[in-house]
């Protein structure tokens, strides 16, 4: 039984991991850059989704739509205000590690002077559901509610990206924005909404994640970026199909580690991005050259 | 006779335009016209400029100075998309197609931001794509990759083209229908600056020639009397007086 309630709990994970860890391909597809500060855009998720509950009783569920806009606009400023120096750098990759780490401090720096260094968490009476039985195994309600909100995220992601006239755009200005743009595509434009999405999404899982990490506390970016990279590369940098399927294995192994031996299960995601470097370096469904 | 007195309506003015990379001058006051329905070629050994005054005009690369206006509107500075729909469009030296997508999904997002985009099958027909038209870019030859280069051009209603070295690697038989192609295109109104090496190819093409060297037009003219000046001579043969006395 420990096996099943491992493999149904990690596939239930593994759906929240995909959207806490697509905003972070997504910024990567929009500009080639890592993001290091995602893991902190995560984190203010998750405050927001403290404040609204603590001082509105707002459901997380609603507060993860409501963050949505607002992390949109701010990844948008980022990238417009933020990045053109870095795409007229000659290394451009090295300094927007620089940019975003610094960004990632600023982040951290800012939630420590607001919130405080402590952990902040929610009740779970905060949640529509404390727990939901299947296949004799019962299961926390959080687990269930990100996968509620996740799916319907992802989705629309998605079909945005892969249905709509705006992702065919997204998609040629991934592939390369000098070529979209003499296409007459405004790129930075559509690159910077792309941006944006990523900040969003990133956000929307911080507000499940306050429940999932066990609470959020102003340090928490770093560990939570790593995760999210591991994952990435894993699915292959730049594939956001390839993000989904490598978030369920690792919510699946990590799961396996929680039950079999949860004193190594820290070690996962570490685990995973030597794994992926040393066996196949371009990810899951990655080719030799990367593609969106 | 020069190429500038062909011209019958000027298209394109670039006028003395410089730019630069650092403190190296790419393009070192480069003067370029172009007229209605006529075809130029950009000759000149490598490194000499033509990609970047391709670039330039076509908004990728920054201007330091100079000018470029379009059918009467200034378009110095301007962004490459607006350039694009001004009627600028272009095909790449290195072509680049959008990977993810498909050849067909490659030619509409063009066709998307045209003012008057052309029908995206009849392109592909133009180009000889359509019979790969559900394909990923990606999985084209080198030589199918220039040519969805080109129809992503095409289905923009280009009224100026920049062919940036579309021959290379094509087949004699393949190099003939490349070029009758361009020459229907001019004859169908279309302007072109053709940035090509093959000298036999761009005598089937172009009406005249500015010959580039060192960011510098050194020769405007009849591609014939550029194969006999001078300084072409000894810019691409490395010939001077004294070796040809």
């Amino acid at each position: 039984m420990l096996f099943e309630f491992a493999v149904i709990g990690g596939i239930l994970l593994g759906i929240y991991y995909a959207l806490f860890a697509m905003g972070l391909n997504v910024v990567f597809g929009a500009q080639r850059i890592i993001n290091l500060a995602h893991g902190d855009i995560v984190v203010l998720g998750g405050y927001a989704a403290w404040e609204l509950y603590e001082t509105a009783h707002v459901s997380p569920i609603i507060a993860a739509v409501v963050v949505l806009p607002f992390a949109i606009a701010l990844g948008f400023l980022v990238h417009r205000y933020l990045t053109p120096r870095l795409t007229r750098s000659s290394d451009p990759e090295t300094l927007s590690l620089i940019l975003f780490f610094g960004l990632s401090q600023v982040i951290e720096a800012a939630a420590s002077l607001i919130f405080g260094p402590n952990e902040h968490s929610l009740p779970t009476s905060a949640l529509p559901v404390s727990s939901l039985h299947l296949f004799g195994e019962s299961y926390p309600g959080i687990w269930w509610v990100a996968v509620l909100v996740s799916i319907p995220m992802l989705a629309v992601f998605l079909w945005l990206l892969y249905r709509t006239p705006f992702g065919l755009r997204v998609r040629a200005v991934m592939s390369s924005a000098s070529e979209a743009a003499t296409a007459g595509i405004e790129s930075r434009l559509v690159s910077g909404l792309f941006f944006g999405i990523g900040f969003g999404l990133a956000a929307a899982a911080g507000t499940m994640g306050i429940f999932i990490f066990g609470g959020i506390a102003p340090t928490d970016g770093v560990a939570l970026t790593i995760t999210a990279f591991a994952i990435i590369v894993f699915g292959s940098l730049g594939n956001p199909v390839g993000t989904v399927i490598a978030a369920l294995i690792f919510g699946v192994v990590t799961q396996l580690a929680q039950v079999y031996a949860p004193s190594w299960s820290n070690l996962v995601p570490y685990a995973l991005v030597i794994l992926t470097m040393l066996l196949r370096p371009q990810g899951l469904l990655g080719r030799r050259q990367r593609v969106a | 006779m020069t190429v500038n007195s062909q011209i019958r309506t000027p298209l394109l003015q670039i006028a003395d335009l410089v730019t630069r990379f650092g403190k190296f001058r790419a393009l070192d006051g480069v003067s370029v016209e172009v007229g209605e329905s006529q075809a130029i070629g950009l000759v000149g050994p490598n490194g000499s400029g033509k990609t970047t005054l391709v670039n330039t005009v076509c908004g990728l690369y920054p201007s330091a100075s100079g000018s470029i206006h379009f059918a009467g509107t200034n378009l110095t500075g301007k962004r490459a998309d607006i350039i694009a729909k001004a009627g600028i469009n272009r095909t790449f030296q290195i072509s680049k197609p959008f990977a993810s997508l498909t050849v067909r999904e490659n030619v509409e997002v063009a066709a998307h931001h045209a003012r008057h985009p052309r029908d995206v099958d009849e392109v592909l027909e133009q180009t000889d794509l359509a019979s790969h038209s559900r394909a990923s870019a990606s999985n084209l030859t080198a030589a199918q990759q220039k040519r969805l280069d080109l129809a992503r051009a095409l289905v923009m209603s280009p009224r100026l083209l920049f062919i940036d070295e579309l021959a290379a690697g094509l087949t004699p038989n393949e190099l003939q229908d490349v070029a009758a192609m361009l020459r229907n295109l001019v004859n169908d109104g279309v302007s072109l600056v053709v940035v090509e090496h093959l000298m036999g190819f761009l005598e089937q093409v172009v009406d005249g020639v500015y010959v580039l060297t060192a960011g510098q037009v050194i020769f405007r003219g009849p591609l014939r009397d550029a194969l006999a000046d001078d300084r072409v001579q000894e810019v691409f043969l490395g010939r001077n007086d004294s070796a040809r006395s």
